[in-house]
């Protein structure tokens, strides 16, 4: 009797499977969730530039009883985001402020720019107000700097590292500096000593907000070069012997390829490793979604009442591998317009914006074996929880039932995420070689090896077991829909689900 | 006689702890229309089930259409389930020929068939709108056109009269009456025994999932006791104290009395009149529902 019912006939199968994809194509969920992905990105790039555009730059004061040591902290910040400034106007075509143009042309090829800058900024810190710059030029650009940047609010967004504004209250009375942190318009000032450079115990930072320390860290930074700088001077040691016997001691690293060669590894190396990771990401979510999408599909079948009717005309598994096919079609369309569209936007976007990426990402989303991989590997994995959705899905009354039977599942499908960074960082370890021969792991875990692929045995044991679990997969799913699609009421118990997995069909 | 459109021998199904049809024997002649009857519950849904293919039996034989694998005759049926439902997205002619095309019909077939009967059901101005903005009564007459529109010989419905206003009622009777005409057999289920006595030609009565009775309706009639149909003002308390009235059905003016074999009518008749206005005597066959009524109670008394 089961070599009849488990005969799929592909004309009824395909007639379900149209209607389903027609069906869920006019629905607007459908096109949410094609605009999503697209949207989500959008959001990913705009909301940070939003925030920040939004964000009040938090405010802070500085008692500096030294009288030097925070005008020198402010000319490197300044000097900082000038530099940064300037970084942005060289890639632009965009004409520039006189000033900024002038100092292009004066700096030119110039190697320490920013040392440069600096000096001119310090200069005219230690001057203001007073016209007696001895370079016109410095002068012009801090008052620009300090003046006009609202006018280059876009360069501005960019560049600033000034997430902290100072602000110059002119009090040194901390009475007067803690009332402004009681109603907020500083997030914290600080106290510096009267000779930090021979001690700086006596250094203090008051907040109301001790949560958040970034201000403190942010600053400690600066004034810690400071300083650090005006020792080296005061013990006359030479800057260069003091940059030698500061400089921090990095190796490079060398990335030994499969023929043996070497060379040297870079950000394109660390992107090829971690590129498979995406790909198991989205692999995730595509056959997350659209085996969800099967469940509820299939819960609403159930609702509709129309099952009795399906069947009366077509087999059991005709409509379960019809609802498959037509899910699958619609998932696929899903998923393969946020492909394309990534991938215009990989491309297009550095493309459209002149910008040319440090590495070739393109390349990396042609390359054939992420995309093969993903390929069939979506294929594997949607059947397989596809074939256990249908079933849960035929035994739920609604979709709070079905969320329950669900639950094993999800903790399943939580595994390759859990392991998707180790395995990333050990493509080939013990955990990744395990995994790959259990079935509803196997999808992900070799997704996420492909940037140094096991050897073919691997490939080929772990697909021929991928199918062969598939196809019993999809047998007892087939079992259990028949059944369970008819039923109502309670679904069954554990005990029961085994007698109907077993082909005692009474429940 | 043709070869029945389906025959039941000893048919049994047995859900985890229920036997809902216990060893069920019956045939249903082709051309007719075939009544099951029983309680809720007795295991209607469940022989029409089996019948249509959807339900195995788990014992007996089950021949429909002269086949005994489902597969081979799901075209040459047509099934209206009790619970009834469209996919309310769908337009009204689109899902007919989805259902036309599911039964095998070629699409431009399937399409012309199902627009040619909405027509004919008076649904021609709703073929282009969604199903979720039809009517209840107007979603049955659709969910009728998809189990007819590729002309089955073999015509399933199950409780097709539940929750439709008279008028529509009246519209159902018309196309089942429309489909004995051309020599298709009709196997309805109904609770309601006054429309299964109307439009049946055979019945089966089931309870707690067996056969109480089966035949042509007439037959069923006859060989249960005589009955008598009265109309009356008065007490009727005393119709069931009179002489060879073994029951009384009374709705307090009307009454059915099952008389005994022996029951004297005229002498009856008489004794009522002396206390009771007569408006009606009417010695007759048992109805179909003091058929149901007796058999279910002495099955239900076993």
């Amino acid at each position: 009797m089961f070599a009849q019912t488990m005969r799929v006939d592909f004309r009824n199968a395909a007639l379900v499977a149209g209607r389903e994809y027609l069906d869920n194509v006019r629905t607007r969920g459908f096109w949410i969730s094609i605009a999503l992905l697209p949207l989500l990105i959008a959001a990913a790039a705009a909301i940070p530039i939003a925030l920040t555009a939004a964000e009040d730059a938090a405010h802070y004061a500085v008692i500096d009883q030294s009288g030097w040591v925070n005008r020198a902290v402010q000319a490197r910040i300044l000097a900082q985001d000038i530099d940064a400034a300037l970084d942005v106007v060289e890639t632009t075509t965009a004409p520039l402020p006189p000033v900024l143009a002038e100092l292009k042309a004066r700096l030119g090829a110039d190697g320490d720019r920013e040392s440069t800058i600096r000096a001119w900024v310090a200069a005219v810190l230690q001057t203001e107000g007073a016209d007696a710059a001895a370079d016109e030029l410095p002068q012009r650009l801090a008052l620009w700097w300090r003046d006009d940047m609202p006018a280059f609010a876009e360069i501005a967004r960019v560049v600033s590292t000034a997430r902290f504004q100072y602000v110059d209250v002119g009090a040194t009375d901390r009475g007067h500096l803690n009332a402004l942190l009681e109603n907020e318009q500083l997030l914290g000032y600080f106290v510096i000593p009267e000779d930090p450079v021979a001690a700086t115990g006596d250094a203090t930072y008051v907040t109301r907000k001790l949560t958040s320390p970034e201000l403190k860290r942010w600053y400690e930074r600066w004034i810690t070069d400071v300083i650090r700088d005006r020792r080296i001077r005061e013990e006359n040691i030479d800057a260069g012997v003091a940059q030698w016997i500061q400089a921090p001691v990095a190796f490079t690293s060398i990335h030994l390829d499969e023929r043996g060669g070497e060379s040297e590894a870079g950000l394109k190396d660390t992107i090829v490793q971690w590129a498979p990771v995406a790909f198991v990401y989205l692999l995730w979510i595509s056959i997350f979604a659209i085996t969800q999408m099967l469940l509820t599909n299939t819960v609403e079948e159930k609702s509709n009442k129309l099952v009795e009717v399906l069947l009366s005309a077509i087999a059991p598994i005709d409509l379960m591998a019809g609802k498959i096919l037509g899910i699958a079609a619609t998932g696929l369309t899903i998923v393969s317009t946020w492909i394309v569209l990534m991938g215009a936007l990989i491309i297009g976007v550095p493309h459209m914006l002149g910008i040319s990426l440090p590495i070739d990402l393109a390349a990396l989303v042609r390359n054939p074996i992420y995309l093969a991989s993903f390929a069939v590997y979506f294929a594997l994995g949607y059947l397989f929880y596809a074939a256990i959705l249908c079933a849960i899905g035929s035994l739920a009354n609604n979709l709070k039932e079905a969320q329950n039977l669900m639950m094993p599942v999800q903790l399943c499908l939580v595994v390759p995420l859990l392991v998707m960074v180790p395995i990333g960082r050990d493509p080939n370890g013990w955990l990744a070689a395990a995994l790959s021969w259990f079935p509803p792991f196997t999808p992900f875990v070799m997704m996420n090896r492909a940037a140094f692929p096991p050897g073919w045995i691997t490939y080929a044991g772990t697909t021929l077991l991928m199918v062969v679990s598939i196809v019993v997969a999809l047998r007892i799913a087939a079992r259990v829909f028949e059944t369970g699609i008819l039923m109502t009421g309670q679904p069954p118990r554990l005990r029961q689900l085994f007698d109907l997995i077993r082909g005692r069909r009474h429940v | 006689m043709a070869t029945p459109a389906v025959v039941l021998e000893q048919v049994t199904k047995t859900f985890a702890h229920v036997t809902a049809v216990d060893g069920i024997s019956a045939s249903v002649p082709t051309g007719c229309v075939y009544g099951v009857l029983g309680a809720n519950g007795a295991g209607k849904t469940t022989t029409i089930r089996m019948i249509v293919g959807i339900l195995r039996p788990d014992r007996g034989r089950l021949s429909v259409l002269d086949e005994t694998e489902p597969r081979a005759i799901k075209r040459r049926l047509g099934y209206l389930p009790e619970e009834k439902g469209l996919y309310k997205k769908m337009r009204v002619l689109e899902l007919v020929t989805y259902f036309g095309r599911l039964k095998g019909m070629p699409r431009a077939a399937a399409k012309a068939a199902g627009a040619a009967l909405l027509e004919q059901f008076g649904l021609a101005q709703w073929q282009d709108q969604k199903c979720e903005s039809l009517s209840k009564g107007m979603g049955q007459k659709v969910q009728i056109v998809g189990t007819l529109i590729h002309t089955p010989d073999l015509i399933v419905l199950d409780e097709p009269f539940s929750g439709l206003d008279p008028v529509n009622v009246e519209l159902v009777r018309e196309i089942i009456l429309a489909q004995k005409a051309a020599n298709r057999t009709v196997i309805l289920s109904t609770h309601v025994m006054e429309q299964a006595e109307q439009i049946c030609d055979s019945i089966l009565l089931i309870n707690r999932g067996r056969k109480l009775v089966d035949g042509a309706v007439d037959e069923v009639r006859q060989a249960t006791e005589r009955t008598v149909i009265v109309d009356y003002d008065g007490d009727g308390s005393i119709l069931a104290k009179l002489p060879g009235v073994l029951r009384v059905n009374d709705a307090g003016r009307h009454a059915e009395l099952s008389l005994s074999g022996d029951a004297d009518t005229n002498r009856l008749l008489l004794t009522m009149a002396e206390s009771l206005t007569i408006h009606r005597f009417d010695t007759r066959a048992a109805s179909l529902h003091e058929v149901f009524v007796r058999n279910v109670r002495a099955d239900n008394a076993r």
